[in-house]
């Protein structure tokens, strides 16, 4: 079956891990960044859907990404995303493990080793974003932005190891005690790809649309569209 | 005051330029203007600029926080008047991210947003248990709960509120709203709130028409 491959960029280390096994194939892979703007994410997706032909499917490795992947069509060509809220869950290997951690753990906040160097080289004093809202708004403004967005978050951030090159050099780069390690998982990523396993995706036909659950077992699903529906999906 | 003020104003605002913010404010009032006006064709007008730019994806957080931070430099020097002309606060406000959660930048939009229109807030911050949005409401009295949520793996916690005001048996005393990127209007009728609104801006004058 032939089949084209979108991601984000959070899941390429481990994609490219798991080609190792399966053998190499073509991701288009999106920026983590898109994720800042729902709207722009789920309009960038839809554009390579759009220009999609000749192929059986289309995997889409994204979750319900805090619903950015809803308005989504296919336009013929089946595509199938993870079934997960998040790369979080994603990279733990099951909603179930995902809840585990997240619920009742008070430092919320996830890296691995693809968000981790982006984090790395996107938030410190020294990155260009820190640079360009410093010369576009003024010093003060960017301490603010900073201070805002990651300075007053308490540590430790979850770490998900998968035994890859680099992560540890990376959870060494940080103070004691800013990460809190745990093992994750590739069965999910693994499973998408070997396409052995319907539960762990969910899959958009033409004339339907996704629809968000909101739990922790079918997280999303599809529903028949009906011609008047445009309207409501705006809402 | 003419309208090269309230443009520069607007401006200082979208720029994130605070000290102009400050005197531009300050200008006015010792000019005789209302505080309101300012408000409203300053303050607001330029939130609500920046609001319309960041739905249309034309801006990114940064802009809205630095619009957010001179929003508040110029409202804490209107406040004093604000307060003196609306003789006592619209109403008590209790606003909070759910459990689970850390996001704030939209609520705090949401509180300065609900600040000026008037309503007094008590902020419980993030992470916010159901149990403690039930108990600042029977501290302070409030008649209005505002929760926020950016995860749609917290927004459930939604209705574990809607459930702990009904066993404290203040449901139907207090109005609940709901808002946060995530959430849809079908989904805050699903779990019986009283409010959802896509944004602040409309939120605010929403619940001030609700109230009136
Ligand atoms: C900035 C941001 C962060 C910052 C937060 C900083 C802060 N101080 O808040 C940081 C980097 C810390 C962060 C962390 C995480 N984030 Co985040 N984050 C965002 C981002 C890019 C923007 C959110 C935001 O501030 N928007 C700007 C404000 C102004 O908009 P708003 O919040 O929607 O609020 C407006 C309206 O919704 C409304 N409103 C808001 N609240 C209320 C309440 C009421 C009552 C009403 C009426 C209206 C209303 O009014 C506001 C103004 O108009 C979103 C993507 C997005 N665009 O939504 C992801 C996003 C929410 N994050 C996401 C994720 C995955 C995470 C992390 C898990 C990442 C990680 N690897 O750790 C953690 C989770 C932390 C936690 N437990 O909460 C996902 C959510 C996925 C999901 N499961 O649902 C998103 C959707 C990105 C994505 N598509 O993947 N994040």
């Amino acid at each position: 079956m032939s089949r084209r491959i979108i991601a984000c960029e959070v899941f390429k280390p481990y994609l490219d891990k798991l080609f190792e096994e399966s053998g190499i194939e073509t991701v288009d892979y999106l920026e983590i960044r898109q994720h800042d703007h729902p709207e722009l994410l789920a309009r960038s997706i839809q554009s390579i859907i759009d220009d999609t032909k000749d192929v059986d499917e289309i995997l889409l490795f994204y979750g319900l990404c805090g619903n950015a992947i809803l308005p989504l069509v296919s336009r013929g060509i089946p595509v199938k995303v993870l079934r997960v809220h998040d790369c979080a869950a994603a990279l733990m290997g099951s909603n179930v493990a995902y809840r585990k951690r997240f619920e009742g753990n008070p430092h919320k906040r996830y890296h691995c080793l693809s968000y981790g160097e982006r984090d790395d080289e996107y938030f410190a004093r020294t990155s260009p974003e820190y640079r360009k809202i410093s010369e576009e708004y003024g010093e003060d403004n960017a301490d603010y932005v900073f201070a805002m967005l990651y300075d007053k978050f308490s540590t430790p951030v979850t770490y998900i190891k998968l035994g890859l090159d680099g992560e540890d050099a990376q959870i060494r780069r940080k103070e004691e005690g800013y990460y809190s390690v745990i093992d994750g998982n590739l069965d999910l990523l693994r499973k998408m790809l070997k396409g052995d396993d319907d539960h762990v995706g969910v899959t958009l036909y033409p004339e339907h649309k996704f629809v968000g659950v909101y739990d922790y077992e079918e997280i999303l699903t599809t529903i028949k569209q009906h011609h008047d529906d445009e309207k409501t999906r705006e809402e | 005051m003419d309208q090269a003020f309230y443009e520069e104003l607007i401006l200082s605002v979208t720029r994130g330029k605070v000290k102009d913010v400050d005197r531009l404010c300050r200008e006015a009032l010792e000019n005789g203007v209302s505080a309101f006006k300012i408000l409203d064709d300053g303050l607001l007008a330029a939130m609500q600029i920046v609001a319309e730019r960041w739905k249309n994806g034309t801006v990114f957080i940064p802009e809205v926080l630095i619009a957010a931070r001179a929003l508040n430099v110029g409202l804490a020097i209107l406040e004093p008047y604000l307060v003196l002309g609306n003789q006592k606060p619209k109403a008590k406000v209790v606003l909070g991210t759910v459990k689970d959660d850390l996001h704030d930048i939209g609520k705090n939009i949401v509180g300065l947003m609900l600040k000026s229109h008037g309503f007094e807030c008590i902020d419980l911050g993030v992470d916010v248990a159901p149990a403690k949005f039930v108990e600042a409401v029977k501290e302070s009295g409030a008649k209005v709960v505002c929760m926020s949520a950016l995860l749609t793996t917290s927004m459930i916690h939604f209705t574990e509120v809607v459930q702990a005001f009904k066993e404290a048996g203040l449901r139907d005393s207090v109005l609940i709203c709901v808002g946060g990127a995530p959430v849809t209007a079908t989904f805050a009728s699903q779990i019986e709130a009283d409010i959802f609104e896509p944004d602040a801006v409309t939120f605010a004058e929403h619940l001030e028409r609700r109230l009136a």
